[in-house]
């Protein structure tokens, strides 16, 4: 992978503004869409954000959140309202200044949805294309497609057309075109909804794997949120235009700040009650939790706690515990889940490893750790 | 927003204006001279709408256009959905059907059918009444008439709606015989009303197409007495001496009120209604079987109509030419005095046939290439696509004879003195044929998907670079496609060709024109032969290396 790593951009510009590490920075970005109505949509609403050097962000939400859009502007295929984008240092969007560098001189990658591999070309000229923008001579041309074929493991196709490949095929050869200009910043465009579940997860890995061997910078969009928590080094969950939540996958996921984050970063077991400080009274009694800050005295809240920080039998160190009634059981594999019933009529998901558990229609104990539970704003969209 | 404007931006920008000028100020002007000359042409109006046979020439038009544009848009559409979305496909011929008519000139086309079917001496009456059947096909008639009229619309139609066919989602009909419903009752109520606007858009390109036709209401519609508007405007300006331009600008000017109803109809019709988004994928091999008779008899009616629009006229054409004179049967002593009498007497014939090569060969490549810049230009869209969008689209509003007639009159004469030169004629075909190009380039562009040419802008490449080496490759069989159409149709003009060309710069339809005058019909089937076998030589080629892509 050597030669693939360390070619730096004949392109770029030296860093005038921004951290030297910062390689993206948008700044007030809106891009608004006029509907066939009148109606005006802001799909990207007035959005902050600073991407370092090798840092893989994803930007992850429902359909329609603004993450494709915000992705095009950065690439410059979307003309936005209002807004500055910084590549390394080098404005190349600024509404004030009225600067818009054009797509081509940009000097980024990109892995589309479609692949979008040029049909009337080889595999080999297909990746060699990005490079030959790139006043690099031909001999090295060759090297670095090779290595970069090799690296995702179509080396041996360079002489085909995309035409004869097969889905996951092609996608390994986008993936090479988007990385042979070496340790730049790449831009990935949903580019795993179009194959099936086995080859995603292959190719989860290897983008991984070879995120880690280059060290370029990503910036990936998904709606998939367990994707996203693969391959995130940072996550950004958008909804309507603008930023829900920034953080590491883990902290996404463990302490979501409102409950449409919450609700669509996985399954939750949600229990309405009223807050009083970290303590929710609901229908089932009291749950202790952790409450968000703003939270004040008496408002409508959610005590949020993912299935599988659920127990049968908890230790006598939990305080949130209650006994129920298994109204159900559905395998998952490697997990099964069970419903249950708590007093009050308040129904649960409870988490148990393979096939083990109580039967249907059993008495059991079950509590959740007040650590596990996020007690949220009942307002919070849901997404 | 400013964008750096690249010199490849610039010269797309400049040859628009370019196009702008050139569609737009014979207009101007000749639309300019009605209001400065006041006088002449309100005498001129006064003239026309006095003269008595005004009303039957319109109403007899009016019959032709609508009752053939009709029968093209059944035609085209039944054939298209056969060829394109069902079992009954004829192979390699299906890609020759959608212009099979275009591959006789029409003038050579009419002349075939008066050899097939006049009524003493037609091929085909003469074996009825050896026959001894009791039945005389008269084309000199107006179901004659209107059916070859028919032959000549169905290309204008087909072309779209088998484009609109082949890009539509399989899906889409796959669900509405999952619904139950059989194949025809899917094309009647799921698939027609979809490619709804590809039907209109042909419908309209028909009706254009079908009011400046010209040879064909020449041939029959003279010979039927059916008097036609196409024929009187040429007759105005090109029989009587001086020119009585006034005349025609202001019957030009009738066919422009026509054009101009109709093409705010189709418009509000497609802003009415809200049609299905054609999806970019392929239908492949799903297509609908159909049953063994039902494909039988679809087979025959296209082997049929093969037979009927060029396999009979151009037979036809070709044993008269032969023949010493035209006895309507198939004996007779064969010779090639007649191809020697046509080529060899005047030298205009062979510089016709030449001048008509080149110019095709000539304008379709011009064309193309403009169309592909321009086309290229509106696609990135904003104010000035639009006004690009329509300006291209200008010329088929107008017919070819109302736009001859503007060029001529912009310029004929001074400053620019071009009465007469080929490069009048080059312009002209470039201006008539533009909207043709630019519809051909334009659904060209929407076959190359648009992650396509973004792929290439991210990689680092500009505009140009991207239309040259991504999006121009995969459009090729597009552009080769329109490149047919605009080659056959500049090689079988004759509208423009009789306004516009000279002795000085014969082209074939000028010289056809001349012998159907003054020559005879075996001379005249003689250089239909020759003019038909060329084209076709030029079509075939170009649809072979197309199939080969």
């Amino acid at each position: 992978m050597a030669a693939t790593a360390v070619e730096p951009r004949p392109d770029e510009a030296e860093p005038r503004g921004g951290a030297p590490s910062t390689r993206i920075a948008v700044h007030g970005l809106t891009k608004t869409y006029t509907r066939r109505d009148g109606t005006t949509v802001r799909a990207v609403d007035d959005l902050t954000l600073d991407v370092d050097a090798g840092e893989f962000l994803v930007l992850l939400g429902p359909s329609g959140c603004g993450k494709t859009t915000l992705l095009r502007s950065l690439a410059g295929l979307e003309d936005v309202q209002a807004g500055r984008i910084e590549l390394d240092g080098r404005p190349v969007e600024d509404s004030a200044a009225r600067v818009r560098v054009p797509t081509e001189r940009r000097g980024l990658s990109m892995m589309f949805q479609s692949y979008a591999l040029w049909p009337h070309k080889t595999v080999a000229q297909n990746v060699e294309y990005p490079l030959t923008t790139r006043r690099i001579d031909r001999p090295e041309r060759a090297d670095r497609v090779r290595t970069v074929l090799d690296a995702v493991g179509v080396g041996a196709l360079a002489g085909q057309y995309p035409g004869a490949l097969s889905g996951g095929q092609q996608q390994r050869v986008a993936l090479a075109r988007s990385l042979v200009a070496g340790d730049g910043i790449v831009l990935f465009d949903e580019p795993l909804s179009n194959v099936d579940a086995r080859v995603r997860e292959q190719l989860r890995a290897e983008i991984r794997r070879l995120h880690a061997e280059i060290g370029f910078t990503a910036v990936y969009v998904t709606h998939d949120q367990e994707e996203a928590l693969t391959l995130a080094t940072r996550l950004l969950v958008l909804r309507e235009g603008r930023i829900a939540q920034s953080g590491s996958p883990a902290e996404v996921y463990l302490r979501p700040t409102d409950a449409g984050v919450a609700r669509f970063m996985g399954a939750g077991n949600e229990i309405s009650g009223v807050a009083r400080g970290d303590i929710v009274t609901s229908d089932a009694g009291d749950v202790v939790g952790r409450a968000m800050p703003e939270i004040a005295e008496g408002t409508p809240v959610v005590a949020f706690s993912r299935p599988e920080t659920w127990c049968f039998d908890p230790p006598p160190a939990v305080l949130n515990r209650w006994t129920g009634t298994v109204a159900g059981t559905v395998f998952l594999g490697s997990v099964s889940e069970h419903t249950v019933v708590l007093p009050g009529g308040v129904r649960v998901r409870v988490r148990t490893l393979g096939a083990t558990g109580p039967d249907v229609g059993a008495e059991v104990e079950v509590g959740v750790p007040a650590d596990a539970v996020r007690v949220l704003a009942a307002s919070g969209s849901p997404s | 927003m400013t964008r750096v404007r690249s010199p490849f931006a610039i010269a797309v920008g400049v040859l628009g204006l370019l196009t702008v000028v050139l569609v737009g100020y014979p207009l101007v002007r000749t639309v300019g001279g009605i209001a400065a000359d006041g006088p002449t042409f309100g005498a001129a109006a006064l003239d026309v709408l006095r003269s008595s046979n005004l009303l039957p020439m319109l109403g007899s038009t009016a019959l032709v256009l609508v009752v053939s544009t009709s029968l093209a848009v059944v035609i085209a559409a039944l054939f298209a959905w056969l060829s394109e979305r069902t079992t009954a496909r004829l192979g390699w011929l299906a890609g020759v059907l959608p212009v099979v008519s275009l591959l006789v000139p029409s003038i050579a086309g009419a002349i075939g059918w008066v050899l097939l079917a006049s009524p003493k001496a037609g091929f085909v009456n003469v074996a009825l009444r050896e026959l001894g059947l009791p039945i005389v096909l008269d084309v000199f008639s107006w179901p004659g008439l209107i059916g070859v009229y028919t032959l000549y619309l169905v290309p204008q139609v087909y072309l779209p709606v088998s484009a609109a066919l082949s890009d539509l989602d399989p899906a889409l009909e796959e669900a509405a015989r999952v619904s139950g419903r059989g194949p025809w009752r899917t094309l009647v109520e799921v698939t027609l009303p979809v490619i709804r606007p590809a039907i209109l858009s042909g419908a309209l390109l028909a009706l254009v197409y079908g009011i400046a036709l010209f040879s064909v209401p020449l041939i029959i519609g003279t010979q039927a007495r059916i008097d036609i508007l196409s024929v009187e405007i040429v007759r105005l300006l090109t029989t009587d001496f001086p020119p009585r331009l006034p005349e025609a600008i202001v019957l030009s000017v009738v066919v422009l009120l026509v054009l101009g109803v109709a093409w705010t109809v189709n418009a509000r019709v497609l802003r009415g209604g809200r049609f299905a988004t054609i999806g970019g994928r392929s239908s492949g091999d799903r297509r609908i079987a159909l049953g063994r008779t039902a494909t039988v008899l679809a087979r025959a009616g296209m082997v049929g109509y093969l037979l009927v629009a060029a396999v009979l006229p151009f037979g036809a054409l070709v044993i008269v030419s032969l023949q010493g004179f035209w006895s309507g049967r198939l004996t007779g002593p064969l010779s090639l005095e007649n191809y020697a009498d046509v080529f060899g007497s005047a030298g205009a014939t062979l510089a016709g046939l030449r001048n008509s090569l080149v110019l095709g060969l000539l304008c379709a490549t011009v064309g193309m290439a403009v169309a592909l810049l321009l086309a290229w230009r509106i696609g990135r869209g904003g104010g000035w696509g639009r006004v690009l969008d329509a300006t291209t689209k200008l010329p088929g509003a107008l017919s070819h004879v109302v736009i001859a007639v503007a060029l001529v009159a912009a310029f004929a004469g001074p400053p620019f003195a071009l009465g007469g030169s080929l490069l009048l004629l080059v312009l002209a075909y470039l201006v008539l044929y533009l909207p043709q190009a630019t519809l051909s380039a334009q659904s060209a562009f929407a076959t190359v998907g648009r992650e396509l040419t973004e792929a290439s802008l991210v990689a680092g490449e500009g505009p140009a670079g991207t239309l040259r080496r991504i999006s121009a490759p995969l459009m090729t069989r597009g552009l080769l496609a329109g490149w047919v159409f605009l080659f056959v149709l500049v090689v079988g003009d004759i509208t423009a060709s009789a306004i516009l060309a000279s002795t000085r710069t014969p082209v074939v339809g000028f010289v056809i024109l001349g012998l159907f005058q003054n020559g005879t019909y075996p001379t005249l089937a003689a250089l239909g032969a020759v003019v038909t076998v060329v084209s076709s030589a030029v079509v075939l080629t170009a649809l072979a290396i197309r199939r080969r892509r």
